[in-house]
């Protein structure tokens, strides 16, 4: 089977030509089974299929039991493919992940791969719960895992061309937790804070509608591989090559990028925050780069052949608030301080 | 002015019923500064009572008096008041006098006939003094003295030869001139000028012209002006282009954020005064989303040319400044 990587392009599928008309309508459809099992998410949803589309990783993170494994499984479930997931505890290792050994019936030990290799290559969502419980060691093998998309094992390099890490963690409780490492944050495409339905039709379905009740049916209910997930990549080049982005608004996403690095110097101010020492890093080339993917999606989504600044705009919150790293005394109030720095970020800056 | 001058004055203890010659009032001009060739007035007022008459017959006649004065004309008028008769007489007279140095002559006397000018009282009394039967018998225009100079340059050039003296001396200074009052016109203009200089300044600030080009709240009529001024120097790609950026950031200012084609409406919907302007918006955003972000420029210029954006923007500012 001819499939295509990322890192790898020898080996991309070129034999059919994309129709992107009808890939848009696909992806709708790929949006409206997932919508029947998650209700009121219509802007997670959004942004999962974006990143789906770009081939990005994901980490949902929120409250406790308002349907984020649920809203990935769904996405698993619609998108096909071999699915995998692995629990983060304070004591699993990166091995437990490659492989794991057993007596079998006969007594024998037995070293069987792992929820990442059992599936080779084919593996297209990883599906990593709870991620901050797990250690820096499995942090770091996921960090290679996301980046390469590969993985080194039983002295061979296991690729997995179609693979996408989706992590969820709450946000509740601190305690035996580790926090994920900046280079790993850096790697997802978007960070999707997933909340409580504020829509009150939503909420009396979540509470009252039987099917709700049962998270494994109301998975299996939903039709399964949607999309074609062995042709994402190609398709995503396709989207890559063919939305413009125009001159007017490289400048304008570069204008965005130092007014988020320097905002003092940007003439931004934001009540309580010494601007001049609020940003210490992060918003990096790698996580700018993403954006302008993630924007030429949405962009292809909405049925344009350009991106115009609203794309960046809506998408910017997911795909770099998780990178921008604030000074340590400002931490503790990130999100009102990331959310109103990108805001004034974005009525400060002119387009075009 | 005029002199005063009573020339008698008769008391009425008498009974009314007896004729006399009760006043002979004379209102004589000025006395000096006179020169040849001058004319001057003489207004008298006879008062009768009773039968006694002025008898006008016998008052000179226009003509020359002497050799120097002519009596130009005399008229007189006469007018019933309060039980007596008042005879109103003027008299004009012109001088011939060349004077070679200032000249007092006089205006001869005439006396005044009267008829039954003593018609004794019907009582049978009779006054009680002479003089004073006398006066009430006969009266008579006195002479009047008047100093006639002689015309300037005849003194100074032809009789001072070697004068010696200053002309100031000579003459009589001048009357100082009256000085007119004009604090309240200075009151006045003052508070024009107040009016007017507000009246600028409002209107400035009104078009948000020079002192007040950076007024806040005026967005729109900054970009229409800049527009105008961009468009008049050519309608090119580029004047095109900077033309849709001021525009851009006019609508940034007025909504206090950076507006984008999909917020037009919802700019339109939280400004009621741009309300309806809801398709135009929409076509300029849309025209200049194409013109900056995609490949197709011509098609923008198309969709929205120039002439619409230049209307657009003077329509844009006179909302705004009706909104004001």
């Amino acid at each position: 089977m001819n499939r295509p990587t990322l890192d790898r392009q020898s080996n991309a599928d070129t034999s059919a030509p994309l129709d992107l008309v009808s890939w848009r309508r696909d992806v709708e459809n790929f949006q409206n089974e997932i919508a029947k099992a998650v209700v009121g998410q219509e802007r997670a949803i959004r942004l999962l299929t974006i990143a789906v589309v770009a081939r990005g990783h994901v980490l949902l993170e929120g409250d406790v039991g308002v349907g984020k494994t649920t809203l990935l499984r769904a996405v698993a479930r619609a998108l096909g493919g071999a699915y995998e997931r692995i629990e983060g505890t304070i004591d699993l290792m990166p091995s437990d992940m490659i492989y794991h050994t057993f007596l079998n019936e006969e007594g024998k030990p037995r070293v069987d791969p792992g929820p990442v290799l059992r599936h080779g290559s084919d593996l297209s969502v990883f599906f990593f719960n709870e991620i901050n419980r797990a250690r820096p060691q499995v942090h770091s093998l996921l960090l290679r895992l996301m980046a390469e998309r590969s993985i080194t094992a039983f002295n061979r390099e296991h690729v997995f061309p179609n693979l996408l890490v989706f992590a969820d963690r709450n946000r509740i409780e601190r305690e035996e937790t580790f926090e994920l490492p900046a280079a790993a944050r850096d790697r997802f495409l978007m960070e999707v804070s997933i909340s409580t339905p504020t829509d009150t039709a939503a909420r009396r379905d979540l509470l009252f509608e039987t099917k709700f009740h049962d998270v494994d049916s109301l998975i299996l209910s939903l039709k399964e591989g949607v999309l074609d997930h062995g042709r994402l990549n190609a398709l995503s080049r396709a989207i890559q090559n063919t939305i413009t982005v125009s001159p007017v608004l490289e400048q304008y996403v570069l204008d965005i990028w130092t007014a988020i690095r320097e905002p003092a110097n940007a003439g931004i101010s934001i009540g309580n925050v010494d601007v001049t020492r609020l940003v210490a890093g992060g918003a990096s080339p790698r996580g700018m780069s993403y954006l302008v993917r993630a924007a030429r999606v949405q962009a292809w989504l909405s049925g344009r052949d350009m991106v115009v600044p609203e794309d960046i705009r809506d998408i910017f919150q997911e795909c770099m608030a998780h990178r921008i790293f604030l000074a340590p005394v400002y931490e503790l109030r990130r999100d009102e301080i990331v959310r109103s720095l990108i805001s004034a970020v974005f009525a400060k800056v002119p387009a075009p | 002015m005029r002199v005063y001058w009573a020339a008698a004055w008769l008391l009425f203890f008498l009974s009314p019923a007896s004729a006399a010659i009760d006043a002979v009032n004379v209102y004589e001009p000025r006395n000096f500064g006179y020169f040849i060739g001058d004319t001057l007035e003489r207004d008298i007022e006879v008062v009768t009572s009773g039968k006694t008459e002025l008898f006008t017959a016998a008052l000179p006649r226009p003509g020359s008096l002497t050799y120097w004065l002519d009596l130009v004309s005399i008229s007189h008028t006469e007018r019933d008041e309060g039980g007596r008769r008042h005879y109103d007489l003027k008299l004009k007279y012109q001088i011939f006098y060349s004077a070679i140095e200032a000249t007092e002559l006089d205006i001869p006397a005439f006396p005044l006939k009267f008829k039954n000018p003593a018609s004794v009282a019907l009582d049978g009394t009779s006054p009680n003094d002479a003089s004073d039967a006398a006066a009430k018998r006969s009266a008579s225009i006195p002479a009047f003295r008047i100093i006639v100079a002689p015309l300037r340059d005849l003194v100074l050039v032809d009789l001072m030869p070697e004068k010696t003296k200053e002309l100031s001396e000579v003459l009589r200074p001048d009357v100082p001139a009256r000085e007119i009052p004009i604090a309240g016109k200075k009151q006045q203009l003052a508070l024009a000028a107040v009016v007017l200089s507000t009246a600028t300044l409002l209107l400035l600030w009104h078009y948000s012209v020079w002192p007040f080009r950076k007024r806040a709240g005026r967005p729109f009529t900054r970009a229409d002006r800049q527009i105008r001024d961009l468009l008049a120097h050519g309608a090119g790609d580029p004047s095109y282009r900077e033309a849709l950026l001021v525009l851009h950031r006019a609508f940034d200012e007025a909504a206090g954020q950076r507006i984008f084609s999909n917020d037009a409406i919802a700019f339109a919907e939280a400004h009621p005064v741009y309300r309806g302007f809801s398709p135009r918006l929409k076509a300029f955003f849309e025209s200049s989303r194409l013109y900056f972000f995609s490949d197709d420029r011509s098609a923008a210029e198309r969709l929205f040319p120039v002439e619409k954006l230049r209307t657009l923007a003077s329509d844009l500012a006179r909302e705004e400044r009706a909104r004001a």
